[in-house]
């Protein structure tokens, strides 16, 4: 049982869970009703307006309503949106014992100690019906979920089964009749007549169908079976029976006993087949599987959840009895978990979801595994689960999946322990907590180490490789089992789950309300505390945890901040999290995908990581804006980022000031244009030493003392005159006397003062600066009687004239860092441009550019070129089959020679290993030998480094004789044959052969054969470039391609029967495209002569080419014809180039040509040239040689050659002497 | 738990080829360490570890004729690798005491370099019991050929000392090598998991990617060997399998003579550029025979 919730209150006498929320509503012995959040754990009302205890309550099914009965005989029916009780039931005459609604009919049914069960409607708040016929205490009445029933239960020692299909139907139409119904029910009191409810004309609305006797005592609860005609009842006889009933009568079933006091409260399981009862001897106990626990009362389960509640004297738990968090482990892209006791596997990349095996047998069975730990490299898992105090169960997985679910096979390897987890390919370690052992054992449940743990622990998780994670109840323990030592020690309590990085450089550790990232070495990151549960979290790829509670998913970056992404009905078990997706199972087992947006979390992570191009990336593509995020930036010290986000002025303005952008500022005050907001302006310009700014917000503000000070402190005199001209106009004598002191204009200083009627001022400023005149003038003017005394040791106050008229510079102003962003934004519009938008039309450029025949191209290859190949394959694998048995004698004895070293000395040594003087063993063949030996293509004999035999090869089947071309092959082939291990330090390294994969399908798995690089899919590639490079003109280009295909199909080795012929295709095509190129190359050179050129462009429409190609060339073979007025000849080709169907350029400009030599069908220049004539061409000397002249041909390629080139070197495949023999190219080995 | 070895974080450190951290945690002053013959091994692994960086000097230069016979091999060694022959110093300094294991591995070291594999399988054969000397009887096997014998070893060698992390290398490497039950898979997982465990080194990371290049995955392989570049971008054994990962996956030939180039710039005296050498000339007199 896993308690949820617990309260402590008055004595608890009745309970409800609401429908849909995490309510409960109690009803308790002091009257008044509670309403518990049983989720966040708090009381969300409270109601008291019963007196005495209520004992029966419950939640209406889909109205806001509730309806509570009490000892005050009242019923009372509640809106708990309004908070009110909405009208008040009477009727019944004595306590009342429970209350509940009808699923579908606005109906209440009630008991009550005055042996009646009234049915009410709640709509009309009338009575409807009155059930009698009870002779004592009716405990419980309740409706049935589904059919027209009513199940009550007695102290009189019986449980009566009530028909009320003639109230139902009575009801179902529109009631005219309803006031009837009252007036007649109305009076029927208790002791009315009987069983049921004879009306006027003696019909009955209400039935007692069946009264079930068996119980010895008093019975206090009886339930119907949600699904089944099954009712369980419990009584003061300390027994549960169990009753069924049919259409036609009603029997005992079963009695379950047990409860050693009386049985309060029993029910059915909503979903499984469980029976669940309360009794007053402090149990509940569960029936099927037995499990007690203390407690006594009653009642209520929660269909959705699965979850229960009971009340007790002083209060109540929610409770459910087995957890629902499926049991899961991930491992790269597949999840593991645990459904309807099969273990199943999901794949996130295809969403493929497989049941891989059935774990029915083992202890799942009886008890939900906990948690599951699989193992990579065995493909195995290890499931624990409660059983008998907890076991675990080491499972293989099969490897091959079908969709068919197996049954663990052969012994279940199992064991004793609280906890198991894989610590290593080939180990686990389980926690034994009553010993407080952790032992660590091989795949074959044997143990191999065992050892005391460091302290109390209550759980393990895998700590990284051959580390443990231990948590005790105070700290995790980071643990290393080789050593057996404590790496370190992290303080936290009541860890519940650790969740690994994908990298396995972060974990995150979580009690119910605590969260702890530490990295690998379990050094606290940051600390985050939850009010609400945390129940699971997976990490994102960028190395935030995202972590689910009951009803929000959440976020926590390494540093510590967290943010809502959701909320969420239900919880949900996160497994793992892929860019916007998050996957996560339900309570069902089901795996859901919900989509978040990520962009809050990796803005702030990237913030966070000052990765600001990230930030701005973000911040131009996403649509982040708002409040929080503005208050996150800002809180965080990132002002100038928030800046980007705001576009209302007021805060735009702050954030400008906070980030000391003067620009914007400015610009926002403007809009703005408060003094106050001025003058926070002028305050920051001041800071920065921005006069300009400053004193344009002074000039704003009329601010005019400040700002002559600022002309004074700059020394701009024109503007301090231009201030005392403003001073003069405002009338303003004090502003005016600054100024002019500012100016030291004594002039006018002495003139204001005569103007205020200052004159004994007036008169020493004029004396005191030597004004004589103007003194004496004062004087006599103001008819001063004595002459003001000039006051002794005075100075003369004059402004020092400015040297340095700065007034248009601004002073060293404080720097102010300029952040990445500032630029990044100032140059918003156009970085937009060029960084992320450009390469877009860069790339449809590039591939505008590569000409509009290259897509057609590669369909046609594929379609013209290797389509048919398979089909020819088929025919020609059978002649090739009949070959090989004439070929096997011709030239194989080599192998024959070879087979000698076989066995070697090396086994005859063996055996004197054991005797006392050491002798080292032997050296065996190495895989180079067995290569050489066992195979008969020049590429193995290459890759063995065996390049003497790998020549001969060649030089037997195709008359290779020119090696030197071939060199780079030989050594690439030879360089991939084999790979480099560095074993012991500071020793050479370990060469190890690599072989090619499967060997050879002839042969089984017995004859190895090197790896091969050079594959026919390989080669087909490197053709596509070649293609391209001639479709693009790039004939230099297209030649070097060609002929490194040519040498390279030496080596190329096939590794099915079909390979060998498109190797054999390859080779001619590589052969004609070799030629063709060649003459091409040839007729450009501007030394050939009109006639050769036109010739050779004619022998080269002759080539076997992709007809793509042969159009191209049809064209430019007609171009040059008609150049050179061979108009007939040029006619010839537009014609065959019109056969084929060209593209609309191309025959346009064919049927010109064709029209412009219609009427002169003539050719200037006689050639060797006659269409009509079959003929193939000598590759040396680029003539042709019509069909029955004698020629010669290159034993590789096949190029042919007039009869004088016998001897020489091919020159198309640069490898074979032309007229020698061969027996042909093999590109596979046969089978023996 | 009272036998815990003092120096068996630095071996682990040593074994997976994380040689700066072995030189960091060996001149730590603040581990102390009780018995004398640890401090010499100590200190025998910190200059094993420089020569295994390829600093020769250190050891040649701070080693001298008084320090313990271990510390001489060590500058023997580093003296074979700089190109002196001191084979048969080295067999006389093993004769003086022929008890110490550490003595007779550094010994066969140079012997197995020397290309003497009897005598190297001669020198480790009383010391089957330590790990050293298995892995280098083993790695000499190999050598060899003698996959059968290496595996009998391996056997028994997982009934006595199946967890430690060189226990663990020797399995991988013998897995490694080809052979009918195809076993790349646990090889890698094995260095995986050192990998994940320690930290991840060049070694590991090439280990990691010739059990990929087995298994014919060539990208991944591709991608685990640039990473261990990135820890030590001479590591001569990464330069190598990324020629062949080069040839496998179609690049350039341009590709892959840069990689040579690179490797005889990082490793010039390498087995391999050897061997290259030898059968470049190999070719040569062999295509003269044919020429026209």
């Amino acid at each position: 049982m896993l308690t949820k919730f617990e309260t402590k209150s008055n004595r608890v006498k009745a309970l409800s869970f609401h429908p849909k929320r995490p309510w409960v509503l109690s009803g308790l012995h002091n009257g008044s009703l509670q309403l518990w959040d049983y989720k966040i754990g708090t009381q969300v009302d409270r109601f008291d307006e019963h007196e005495g205890p209520v004992r029966g309550v419950a939640f209406h099914p889909t109205q806001p309503l509730f309806v509570s009965g009490a000892d005050d005989y009242k019923i009372k029916v509640w809106n708990w949106k309004q908070r009110r009780c909405l009208f008040t039931l009477m009727g019944h005459l004595d306590y009342i014992r429970g209350v509940s609604f009808h699923h579908e009919h606005p109906w209440i049914i009630s008991c009550s100690d005055d042996q009646t069960i009234r049915i009410w409607n709640w709509q009309s708040r009338t009575c409807i019906a009155t059930l009698t016929g009870h002779t004592y205490y009716v405990m419980s009445a309740l409706f049935h979920p589904k059919e027209d029933l009513v199940v009550s239960a007695s102290l009189d020692q019986t449980i009566r089964i009530w028909d009320i299909s003639g109230l139902r139907k009575k009801h179902a139409a529109p009631q005219p009749g309803q006031y009837d119904d009252m007036h007649r029910h109305g009076p029927n009191g208790p002791g009315g007549p009987g069983a049921g409810q004879p009306d006027v004309f003696g019909n009955t609305d209400v039935i007692v169908k069946y009264v079930l006797e068996g119980h010895d005592r008093g019975v206090n609860w009886a339930s119907f079976h949600p699904n089944l005609p099954l009712i369980v009842s419990g009584s003061d006889d300390r027994q549960i029976k169990l009753w069924r009933y049919n259409e036609t009568r009603a029997w005992e079933v079963d009695t379950l006993r047990g409860h050693y006091n009386n049985v309060n409260g029993v029910l059915f399981h909503p979903r499984q087949d469980l029976v669940i009862s309360a009794a007053e001897d402090k149990t509940i106990s569960v029936w099927d599987v037995n499990k007690r626990t203390r407690l006594h009362t009653f009642r209520q389960e929660h269909d959705q959840l699965n979850l229960f509640a009971a009340g007790h004297d002083s209060g109540f738990i929610v409770f459910k009895l087995e957890r629902e968090r499926p049991a899961q482990s991930i491992y790269q892209n597949q999840l593991f978990y645990i459904k309807d006791k099969v273990v199943r596997m999901h794949d996130f990349a295809s969403s493929n979801d497989l049941p891989l095996l059935s774990i029915k047998k083992g202890a799942a069975l009886t008890t939900p595994p906990r948690t599951l730990s699989y193992n990579p490299a065995e493909h195995s898992v290890l499931v624990c689960s409660n059983h008998e105090g907890g076991t675990y169960e080491l499972y293989n997985l099969p490897r091959d999946s079908s969709s068919e679910i197996r049954e663990a096979s052969g012994d279940i390897k199992k064991g004793q322990g609280q906890a198991a987890v894989f610590v290593g390919r080939n180990r686990f370690a389980v926690l034994n907590k009553q010993t407080q052992q952790i032992i660590i054992k091989d795949l074959q449940n044997q143990p191999t180490k065992n050892f005391k743990t460091p302290g109390v622990v209550n759980d393990i998780f895998y700590g990284g490789s051959k580390n443990l994670i231990l948590v005790t109840p105070t700290s995790v323990v980071l643990f290393d089992t080789e050593l057996r030592t404590t790496i370190s020690e992290l303080n936290i309590t009541g860890v519940r789950y650790a969740v690994w990085s994908p990298d396995q450089s972060m974990v995150a550790l979580f009690s119910k309300n605590a969260l702890v990232i530490a990295n690998k070495n379990l050094e606290q990151q940051c600390l985050i505390h939850e009010t609400i549960k945390i129940k699971s979290g997976a990490w994102d790829d960028s190395g935030i945890f995202i972590y689910s509670t009951q009803n929000h998913i959440k976020y926590a970056l390494p540093q510590g901040d967290v943010g809502i992404i959701r909320t969420v009905e239900q919880p949900i078990y996160l497994t793992k999290v892929k860019g916007k997706s998050l996957y996560c199972l339900d309570r069902d087992g089901k795996i859901r995908v919900i989509t978040i947006d990520p962009s809050e979390y990796k803005f702030k992570l990237a913030l966070v990581r000052r990765n600001y191009d990230e930030v701005l990336y973000i911040i131009r593509t996403s649509n982040l804006v708002g409040q929080s995020i503005i208050a996150y930036l800002q809180k965080k010290g990132y002002p100038e980022v928030a800046l980007h986000f705001v576009k209302e002025t007021k805060t735009r303005f702050e954030l400008a000031l906070q980030c000391g952008n003067l620009e914007v500022a400015e610009e926002t005050a403007k809009l703005l244009d408060r003094d106050e907001c001025w003058n926070m302006l002028g305050q920051e310009a001041l800071r920065q030493g921005d006069q300009k700014v400053l004193e344009r917000a002074f000039q704003r503000v009329k601010n005019f003392d400040r700002l002559s000070f600022l002309y004074l402190i700059t020394g701009n005199t024109d503007n301090l005159k231009k201030m005392l001209k403003i001073a003069e106009l405002r009338g303003d004598a004090m502003s005016r006397y600054h100024n002019s002191l500012y100016l030291g204009d004594v002039e006018e200083q002495v003139r204001l003062l005569k103007e205020v009627g200052q004159s004994p001022l007036a008169y020493l400023a004029a004396k005191t600066h030597g004004l004589e005149e103007e003194a004496a003038s004062i004087l006599a003017s103001s008819g001063l009687e004595y002459e003001p005394q000039i006051p002794q040791n005075g100075e003369l106050l004059k402004p020092p004239a400015p040297i340095l008229k700065q007034s248009d510079l601004n002073w060293p102003k404080l720097t102010v860092a300029r952040s990445f962003f500032e630029g990044g934004f100032q140059g918003g519009a156009e970085q937009v441009g060029s960084s992320i938008a450009a390469p877009v039309p860069l790339d449809a450029a590039a591939l505008e550019d590569v000409g509009d025949w290259d897509a057609d191209d590669d369909l046609d290859l594929e379609g013209d070129g290797f389509g048919a190949a398979p089909k020819q394959a088929k025919k020609a694998a059978a002649a090739a089959a009949d070959d090989l048995g004439g070929e096997e004698g011709e030239g194989w004895d080599l192998d024959d020679e070879l087979d000698l070293p076989d066995e070697g000395p090396g086994f005859a040594a063996g055996g004197s290993e054991a005797a006392e003087a050491f002798t080292a063993p032997a050296a065996g063949p190495s895989l180079n030998e067995s290569w050489v030996r066992n195979s008969q293509l020049a590429a193995d004999h290459a890759a063995a480094g065996s390049f003497e035999t790998a020549m001969q090869i060649l030089n037997r089947q195709v008359g290779a004789v020119n090696f030197a071309p071939l060199k780079p092959l030989f050594l690439a082939v030879f360089q991939s044959s084999k790979v480099y291990l560095s074993c012991n330090t500071s020793v050479d390294p370990l060469s190890i052969p690599l072989q090619r994969a499967g060997g050879d399908e002839t042969r089984g798995a017995k004859a190895m054969f090197p790896f091969q690089a050079l594959s026919v899919a390989s080669m087909i590639t490197k053709l596509q470039e070649a293609y391209t490079a001639t479709a693009g003109g790039k004939f230099s280009q297209a030649l070097e391609l060609f002929i490194t295909i040519i040498q390279s199909l030496l080596f190329t080795v096939a590794s099915k029967r079909a390979e060998t012929e498109e190797i054999q295709q390859l080779l001619t095509v590589a052969r004609e495209y070799i030629l063709g190129l060649k003459m091409e190359l040839f007729r450009r050179d501007p030394n050939t002569e009109p006639k050769r050129a036109i010739e050779l462009a004619a022998y080269f429409t002759h080539c076997q080419l992709q007809p793509l190609h042969l159009q191209l060339v049809l064209s430019s073979a007609m171009t040059a014809a008609y150049k050179y007025k061979n108009f007939n000849t040029a006619c010839q080709f537009a014609r065959r180039l019109l056969e084929m169907g060209p593209s609309q350029a191309m025959a346009l400009k064919a049927r010109k040509l064709l029209a412009a030599c219609e009427n002169n069908q003539t050719d200037e220049i006689a050639l060797d040239y006659n269409q009509h004539n079959p003929f193939v061409i000598c590759a040396s000397s680029y003539t042709p040689i019509y069909r029955g002249s004698p020629s010669v041909a290159c034993p590789y390629c096949a190029a042919s050659y007039k009869p004088e080139y016998k001897g020489q070197l091919c020159v198309v495949c640069n490898v074979s002497a032309v007229g020698a023999t061969g027996t042909g190219l093999k590109s596979m080995n046969d089978g023996r | 738990m009272g036998d815990i070895d003092e120096l068996h974080g630095l071996r682990k450190t040593f074994h997976v080829g994380a040689y700066q951290q072995v030189i960091n945690d060996a001149t730590n002053p603040s581990v102390r360490i009780s018995s004398d013959a640890a401090r010499i091994e100590r200190k025998v692994y910190l200059y094993r570890a420089y020569v295994a960086q390829g600093r020769l000097n250190m050891a040649t230069n701070e080693i001298t004729q008084s320090d313990a016979p271990e510390l001489r091999a060590v500058k023997l060694l580093a003296r074979q690798l700089g190109g002196v022959d001191v084979s048969a110093e080295a067999k006389a300094l093993l004769a003086e005491n022929p008890k110490s294991a550490l003595l007779a591995v550094l010994v066969a070291s140079i012997l197995f370099n020397a290309g003497l594999t009897d005598d190297t399988l001669t020198v480790l054969h009383p010391f089957k019991k330590n790990l050293e000397a298995l892995a280098l009887t083993i790695q000499t096997l190999l050598k060899m050929n003698r996959l059968d014998l290496a595996k009998k070893e391996v056997a028994t060698m997982k009934t006595w000392a199946d967890d430690a992390t060189l226990a663990q290398m020797i399995e991988a490497w013998t897995n490694l090598y080809p052979s009918a039950d195809e076993k790349f898979n646990e090889a890698f997982y094995t260095f995986d998991e050192l990998a994940a465990s320690s930290t991840a080194t060049a070694k590991l990371l090439t280990s990691k990617a010739v059990s990929k290049i087995h298994a014919g995955k060539f990208d991944e392989a591709e991608e685990l060997l640039g990473n261990a570049l990135n820890w030590n971008n001479n590591d001569a054994e990464a330069l190598i399998n990324l020629i062949v990962v080069a040839h496998a996956t179609g690049k350039p030939a341009e590709v892959a003579a840069r990689l040579t180039n690179q490797l005889r710039d990082a490793a010039p005296n390498h087995i391999y550029l050897q061997e290259l050498k030898l059968k470049e000339d190999m070719f040569d007199r062999s295509a003269q025979r044919f020429a026209v």
